[in-house]
């Protein structure tokens, strides 16, 4: 018989795949840890356990603001298991000490696996002070071992995709793990201005998706000043970029018009194609902003004949609901529905379902503007169903845009015609009489737009 | 699985029998899973029940994962021919995180009201307009103006309703009813008093009212609880068990409870090794049952077993989590029942896990715990208590002994 020592430490890949088992094997509900030494260490880890797992993973990030778990599991629909994975449990003590003790039967109530990412300060402080829940634990599972420093490169290819598929819970992660990763960074003896800078417009991105624009704006002028730093003109651009969607956000017109342009202008000299569609797509909508819809319509173009040309689906679709934007403003209908149509097509073809929220939700707009109340019902419902699960920020101006085709449609026409998409789920009227109570002055002065 | 009360035949069911988190609770899995152990207290309650006539208050404790749950659905279970059980815990009722003594008199009076509806039994309308007088006067800032059809009773139902479901979610509702409560308290018993009679009489069953999870909430508020307030919660007159924390037994002012609640039962540990550190085998039968109610004899090898019993402590649901994570060992390495290695790798688990868990000072601590048997009434050995890396046992007198899967620790140089 071979007995472990309990000295020997199981390797990374025994641990995910012992962690991969529990999660296929069991039913119900689990309580696990996961011990990790460093956000950087973390996320190679985290990417390879998403590969493994049998079941999708969603992931919450705690703070003292969300403290407790339960609320975030509880949200969940009940019908599939899931995988959640907690992070910065630390931040969220004392209080999600007391919580988890208290509540430690809430968490079979429900069906999902709950993994918490802590460290070894964060294990002790729950094997000390919420004993209850620390002894219903299913398992522990040791990641501390990743010893081996991971460079840059390799950490970035952890990252996948980037910040483009993000539910409001994956962008709360991921300004986690990146704020994690430039603390990391900064603290090191020799920086690598290139990899902060990098970092920086990820978590610049992030905030701006979060709509936290002043500290996505203080974090891409950081970013700039690091790529500057480190002569890396590709990152320099991106924050440029990231400046100029920001200053169209607080209506800053001819300072987005110089950061894009500068973003253009480097993306052009280095030949990088992505960041001159992506700058050539923001002055689209900058120009369309100031109802120079000529001019915005020439920009988009030139966006989407090199997303077509590169096969950038997604940034495609991008301009196709942008085109279709314009057509509506014009009053053009018939070609806005095709625009969005093209849209919704690749969209849902990506299979990430956030992604198309904003085209259904427009479709819906479109809807209501020529009287189609029901067809608007339909195609606001169905964004609605998205963002609600996935938690996105868009989710109050839908509520809003519901609300509003319910007073034009009346409530009985309107619950029908909800009945029609969510036969299940009654329309929360409550919130929507209250959204339209509280419209300053009136509906007649939203515009509703995703 | 474990719902259906189910033998598992094969791993994967086995994994999902012996789970950590669900006590057994419905009448088809006490049947199918129970296992009775050796200096198990609850007969003795249910004998004190039985042959006192008068009401008894009651503190039940144990180790966390000992089964106080499990023990006390049994327990019910073997009154329920000659008593009335109302079984609840606070936590469902109220909020933990801010809980008074009048908060778990009126969660009493509240459920007893809900029971007696749910079971439809008939309480007289004279008893009925007392209480309802009552609910309304102590209720009237909070819970606007009832308007049911059907009388007294119809009355009465939707406030104690509505009643119910604010007092555990809102402050104001909180702050405003004890403030009424409070001046009224010997009323309140009364109403208690006068609804219990009626029970009795209509069911021809005493009563008994099970309060669960007390020691759930913080050490502070449960000492306030039972040393400030033990007259209000030994008040009503039916009997009542209360849960009770572990650890407060090794607080100062513990005999002082003790004087008001002279009915203390611990639920003792199994435990699979005497105090010289022999073995101890109608625990370790016990225990084993505990696997093989649950799953079929041939998913685990005999030696395999036994280990788990040893290393278990004789917490059970230490030994569950143990077993579960063999059963996982098994799959893994694609064996068709848990052998030692199995079984022993799910031990280096644990292990590895109190190797995070525990401080060089908590590791000293221990090593004098193994040694001496006992612990002293202080902060740093109720933390190991609580982590259950120091056990309670009792047989003819009580000790104390580390984890067996802490063991290796304390060897280690």
């Amino acid at each position: 018989m071979e007995a472990e020592s309990p000295s020997q430490v199981r390797s990374v890949a025994d641990e995910i795949a012992a962690l991969s088992l529990l999660i296929r094997e069991t039913d119900s509900s689990v309580i696990a840890f996961a011990l990790y030494r460093s956000v950087a260490d973390r996320e190679p880890v985290v990417a390879a356990l998403k590969e493994q797992l049998s079941v999708p993973v969603r992931e919450c990030v705690l703070s003292a603001e969300h403290r407790n778990p339960i609320d975030y599991l509880r949200a969940l629909p009940v019908g599939d298991r899931r995988c959640v994975f907690f992070y910065d449990v630390e931040a969220a003590f004392p209080e999600f000490l007391g919580y988890v003790n208290i509540q430690r039967e809430s968490f079979a109530s429900v069906p999902h696996a709950a993994i918490f990412w802590v460290t070894e300060y964060g294990f002790r402080e729950i094997g000390t002070k919420a004993p209850d829940f620390w002894a219903w634990r299913s398992g522990v599972f040791d990641f501390r071992s990743v010893r081996e420093r991971v460079e840059p490169p390799a950490l970035s290819a952890a990252f996948g995709g980037g910040f483009e598929f993000a539910d409001r819970g994956d962008l709360e992660r991921r300004v986690s793990l990146y704020e994690g990763l430039i603390r990391e960074q900064q603290a090191a003896d020799s920086p690598d201005y290139g990899f902060l800078a990098r970092l920086q417009n990820r978590l610049a991105w992030a905030y701006f998706e979060l709509t936290r624009h002043r500290e996505a704006e203080s974090t891409a002028r950081q970013a700039l000043e690091c790529a500057q730093r480190a002569g890396d003109p590709a990152e320099e651009a991106t924050a440029e970029s990231t400046l100029g969607a920001l200053a169209i956000e607080s209506a800053q017109f001819d300072a987005a018009d110089a950061h894009l342009r500068r973003a253009l202008e480097i993306s052009s000299g280095l030949a990088q194609e992505t960041g001159v569609a992506t700058a050539s797509h923001r002055l689209g909508i900058l120009a369309q902003e100031q109802q120079q819809f000529d001019e915005a319509e020439k920009w988009y173009h030139q966006a989407l004949e090199i997303s077509e040309r590169l096969g950038l689906e997604r940034y495609a679709a991008s301009g196709y609901h942008q085109l279709g934007r314009i057509a509506e403003e014009r009053q053009r209908f018939d070609e806005a529905e095709k625009w969005y149509r093209q849209a919704l097509e690749i969209k849902e073809r990506l299979g990430h379902p956030p992604l198309a929220v904003d085209t259904l939700a427009q479709f819906g707009v479109l809807s209501r503007t020529r009287g189609q109340f029901p067809d608007a019902v339909h195609w606001f419902c169905r964004a609605f169903g998205i963002a609600a699960e996935y938690k996105m920020p868009v989710l109050k101006r839908i509520e809003v845009d519901l609300a509003l085709t319910m007073q034009l449609m009346g409530e009985g026409p309107f619950t029908a015609a909800w009945r029609e998409v969510i036969p299940n789920q009654d329309p929360p009227m409550g919130l929507f009489r209250k959204i339209l109570r509280d419209l300053p002055g009136g509906p007649g002065g939203l515009r509703a737009s995703v | 699985m474990l719902e259906h009360a189910e033998i598992a035949q094969d791993l994967r069911g086995a994994i999902n029998s012996l789970d950590p988190e669900r006590p057994l609770k419905t009448d088809k899995q006490l049947e199918a899973y129970f296992v009775p152990r050796p200096f198990s207290p609850v007969e003795d309650v249910r004998i004190l029940l039985q042959d006192t006539q008068s009401p008894q208050k009651i503190l039940f404790t144990g180790h966390r994962g000992s089964g106080k749950s499990t023990e006390l659905a049994w327990l019910t279970r073997s009154l329920r021919e000659q008593f009335f059980v109302i079984q609840y815990s606070v936590k469902d009722r109220l909020n933990i995180f801010d809980l008074t003594h009048l908060d778990i008199v009126l969660s009493l009076a509240l459920e007893m009201v809900e029971r007696a509806r749910e079971e439809g039994i008939e309480v007289s309308e004279r008893v009925q307009e007392h209480i309802l007088k009552f609910t309304k006067d102590i209720s009237q800032e909070v819970v606007s103006e009832v308007t049911a059809g059907g009388g007294v009773s119809a009355e009465l139902n939707v406030i104690v309703a509505k009643l119910s479901s604010k007092l555990g979610a809102e402050e104001v509702t909180r702050t405003s009813v004890r403030e009424k409560v409070s001046h009224r308290l010997s009323d309140l018993f009364e109403n208690i008093d006068l609804l219990a009679r009626e029970i009795e009489k209509s069911t021809g069953r005493r009563l008994l009212a099970i309060v669960e999870d007390l020691d759930k909430t913080d050490l502070e508020t449960t000492k306030k609880l039972f040393y400030e307030n033990a007259v209000s919660l030994s008040a009503p007159r039916l009997s009542v068990i209360y849960t009770f924390p572990m650890a407060l037994r090794h607080d100062n002012d513990f005999m002082q409870i003790r004087a008001s609640f002279p009915r203390l039962y611990v639920l003792p540990n199994f435990m699979p090794r005497n105090r010289d550190g022999g073995e101890n085998e109608d625990c370790i039968d016990a225990l084993q049952a505990i696997f093989t109610k649950r799953a079929a004899p041939h998913l685990i090898d005999a030696n395999a077993l036994r280990r788990l019993a040893l290393s278990s402590s004789g917490i059970p649901r230490e030994f569950v989590a143990i077993a579960q994570t063999s059963c996982l060992e098994a799959r893994k390495a694609e064996r068709e029942f848990v052998d030692e290695t199995c079984v022993e790798t799910a031990i280096a688990n644990r292990t590895r896990e109190y190797d995070v868990l525990l401080t060089p000072e908590q590791r000293e601590l221990l090593k004098k715990v193994r040694e001496n048997k006992r612990i002293t009434n202080d902060k740093d050995h109720r933390s190991l208590l609580h982590n259950l890396s120091a056990l309670e046992y009792r047989n003819s007198g009580v000790w104390y002994d580390v984890h067996p899967v802490v063991a290796p620790l304390l060897d280690r140089e």
